[in-house]
């Protein structure tokens, strides 16, 4: 049984946004969403944490099953024991998703203590011990948001949305408004996590190399359709849709890529 | 202008206040009596075929009255609104330009003004300046400046850092032309839906004022006036006040429709912009 | 050099731009790559050093001076984000002829519609608002703007971040294309986006350049570790280009 398998899934306004979506993602396992504004990609992302905005709705005919349990037409109370225990998710501007009046330390220990169960004390150890594990230092805990760079606010709210050990992370552009340095740190993190935790991933960004780096099965997104899936391998060497074709051929115009196969040559 | 008239609200406020401006203008003309004129064989008569509305305590005709006080009210409602506006919008929009001495001194200034209670202002400013309502409403002018300073300030604010106001300054722009090319258009709903608004309360202060004799000589009818007097002679006459105060109601009802159907209409366009 | 507030920003900057060639300016977030792009503008004070720019010394100019410099319109700015850059209200030929208008020219929409085709645009979109017209159209609208003035120095901060791939491709091009009629300084915060575009690439890191050359020397053979970092850290399809450990190691130097 796969950790998480959407089928047909489809989002609604008054015309479809999003239609025909199928995702497969074994336990551990990575995904790659790829797409660009408006290709329906973080709209997958929130049907499957149940957070669409209040006007659209999924299709009768979508199945989101996640450990095998059907998500879909879940009310908040059947929420509950999933989203945020066992599925975690981070998302772009880590900013706005942080309380800027509270210490960091204390919006983690929050969680801890609500939905852990631990007592004050035992989830300030815990929150401590969280962002050692993110790569924050221990002090950090007890400073506000805003004193922090967006890669050190993201890697807290990565603490936060791993901290019910969820077994599937969600991160929908959650590295797109970091510089590439802290990029690339944010996406080593992640790594990091999936191998101790055996944590699932689903990487979604507008950048195909990003999802590249981390991924082992990608899928494309246009206009609410998957129009390419297939191995990362795969889809880089010969991705087979026009549009994942320009997105290859843009890396290998512009990218890095360029200047290291002129010098080849 | 054409989406307030599509504007359930804004249609029927727009429609009044034409009508009552129409009556204020041509009212001397149409009017069947001499508004100061007594006649002593018909005081605090009721409505009648030759008196529409009656007659006051001096046998003078309500409706001749009335025609006549709306020119005066809403000339005295409008004086004050246009002081305001200049006082208020001028420095409102050099605050955000003029840096940071000017910004400062005009935010006292506009604070100091808020503190000032209208009544007991306009009534020292009448007795300093003498009894006119001209005087009076200069007073309440300078009173209500801070709400267009304010309304003003928060609409240019925005724009003046905006990228699309430094590109116009980066053309070497003077900045008169960024000031009338990409903040006035910014700042013209905002001042619009504060003019209609300080419409309405200004005429509620005229009628104030001129319900307590501040700023006009006694003959001169006036809403607020007529109300007063009217109310002296309730026990004769028990329906007279009722139709200046309602039409002092349905004006300043009207003025406040009109300001909710531009803050909805200009309100819209930005939402429309935001979704695009 | 520049300082702000009492703070100095960039110290001992060098760096040159000739006609015809894209320089890519690379530096992250408070390296100081803005500030450098508005110094040049004169939107920032420059209290040590000179930046001619077409024969002008920017630091030396105040008030009408500086103003004039603008009009002229030598210098150019491109910004990251054509939603924000053009007037929401006005159509987009406005935005575009701005700068005529402000000259006081005859026949500003016959250049606004020259400058809109040389952009690969067509001159009817003077007539729609920014919001009508898409991502990409809207940031060649930009670039019009800042071309009708036939500048010499073209500024490109972040001119694709805010943009969707295809479009991202089509601006590119683009100014590849005017290259040959404008020198730029393209600053960016990632190098790999901008490897295929430059020919020399600058590297800015807390407000000094750290490396300099030609584009394939520095990603090629990167000598400062910062650089040696930001290489690491692109992504890039061929899987990643640099190790975990290599990365914390550079990091570790800086």
């Amino acid at each position: 049984m796969s950790l998480l398998e959407v089928r047909d899934l489809s989002v609604h306004l008054d015309r479809p946004l999003v239609s025909g979506v199928d995702l497969t993602l074994e336990r551990g396992g990575t995904l790659g969403v790829v797409g660009e504004s408006g290709s329906g990609k973080s709209l997958t992302c929130r049907s499957v944490l149940g957070i669409l905005p209040p006007e659209l709705r999924t299709g009768a005919e979508t199945s989101i099953r996640f450990d095998g349990v059907e998500l879909t037409g879940l009310d908040a109370a059947g929420w509950l024991p999933y989203r945020a225990d066992r599925i975690g998710a981070v998302f772009q501007d880590p900013g706005s998703y942080l309380d800027p009046s509270e210490r960091v330390g204390r919006q983690l220990a929050e969680v801890l203590r609500v939905r852990g169960g631990l007592g004050r004390r035992a989830a300030r150890d815990r929150a401590r011990e969280l962002f050692a594990e993110v790569g924050l230092h221990a002090s950090t805990v007890d400073q506000y948001p805003y004193e922090l760079s967006g890669g050190m606010q993201q890697r807290v709210l990565i603490a936060i949305a791993v901290s019910r050990e969820p077994d599937l992370l969600i991160a929908d552009e959650a590295t797109t408004a970091l510089d590439v340095t802290v990029q690339a740190e944010v996406l080593d993190l992640l790594a990091d996590l999936r191998e101790r935790h055996g944590l699932a991933l689903v990487l979604v960004s507008h950048d195909l190399a990003v999802v590249a780096q981390v991924c082992e099965e990608v899928v494309v997104m246009r206009h609410g359709r998957v129009v390419e899936r297939g191995t990362a391998a795969q889809v880089l060497r010969a991705p087979e849709h026009p549009y994942t074709r320009s997105l290859v051929a843009a890396h290998a115009r512009f990218g890095i890529e360029h200047v290291r196969e002129a010098r080849l040559v | 202008m054409r989406a307030i008239l599509r504007h359930r609200l804004g249609a029927a406020s727009v429609t009044f206040l034409l009508l009552v401006a129409l009556l204020a203008v041509v009212g001397p003309w149409v009017a069947p009596y001499d508004p100061l004129a007594q006649n002593q064989d018909a005081l605090l008569q009721g409505p009648s075929a030759a008196h529409w509305l009656g007659t006051d305590n001096l046998g003078r005709d309500e409706l001749s009255r009335l025609l006549a006080g709306s020119r005066l009210s809403l000339l005295a409602a409008l004086e004050a609104v246009l002081v305001g506006l200049v006082l208020g919008t001028v420095p409102g929009l050099l605050s955000v330009y003029l840096g940071r001495v000017f910004e400062w001194t005009t935010l006292r200034v506009m604070d100091a003004f808020v503190t000032l209670p209208f009544l007991v202002f306009a009534v020292a400013m009448t007795a300093l300046l003498g009894n006119g309502l001209t005087q009076a409403m200069l007073a309440v002018g300078i009173l209500v400046s801070p709400a267009f300073y304010r309304v003003t300030r928060a609409a240019a604010f925005p724009v003046a850092g905006a990228q699309y106001v430094e590109a116009a300054r980066l053309t070497g722009a003077p900045a008169w032309f960024v000031l009338r090319r990409h903040v006035w258009p910014k700042v013209l709903p905002a001042v619009a839906v504060t003019t209609a608004a300080t419409l309405g309360s200004s005429l509620v202060i005229v009628s104030s004022l001129t319900f307590l004799g501040i700023g006009i000589q006694p003959p001169e009818p006036t809403w607020g006036g007529m109300l007063a007097t009217s109310l002296e002679y309730l026990f004769q006459r028990p329906t007279a006040p009722l139709v200046p105060a309602l039409l002092v109601i349905l004006t300043v009802g009207a003025c406040n429709g009109l300001a909710d159907a531009l803050r909805d209409v200009t309100g819209s366009r930005e939402a429309r912009r935001v979704a695009a | 050099m520049v300082s702000l507030g009492r703070r100095e920003i960039l110290h001992e900057v060098d760096l040159t731009v000739r006609p015809g060639e894209i320089v890519g300016l690379i530096g992250e977030t408070g390296s100081g790559k803005t500030t450098l792009a508005r110094s040049l503008l004169g939107l920032n004070r420059i209290e040590r050093g000179s930046a001619r720019v077409a024969g002008v010394d920017v630091a030396g100019l105040r008030g009408r001076a500086l103003r004039e410099f603008r009009r002229a319109g030598a210098v150019q700015y491109v910004f990251q984000d054509p939603l924000q850059s053009l007037d929401p209200d006005l159509p987009v030929g406005r935005s575009v002829g701005e700068a005529w208008e402000v000259r006081g020219a005859a026949d500003v929409a016959g250049r606004v519609a020259e400058a809109l085709v040389r952009v690969g645009l067509d001159p009817d979109l003077a007539a729609r608002l920014p919001s009508e017209v898409s991502g990409g159209q809207r940031q060649r609208a930009a670039i019009a703007r800042a071309m009708i003035t036939s500048p010499r120095l073209l500024l490109c901060d972040e001119p694709v971040s805010a943009l969707d791939a295809s479009s991202r491709t089509a601006v590119l091009e683009l100014l590849l294309d005017l290259r040959s009629s404008v020198g730029q300084l393209f600053i960016s915060h990632d190098l790999g986006s901008v490897a295929g575009v430059t020919d020399r690439i600058a590297v800015l890191y807390q407000g000094r350049i750290v490396e300099e050359g030609p584009t394939a020397q520095v990603i090629g053979e990167p000598q400062h570790p910062y650089t040696h970092l930001l290489v690491g850290s692109a992504p890039t399809l061929g899987g990643e280009s640099m190790s975990r450990h290599d990365r914390a190691a550079l990091r570790a130097q800086l």
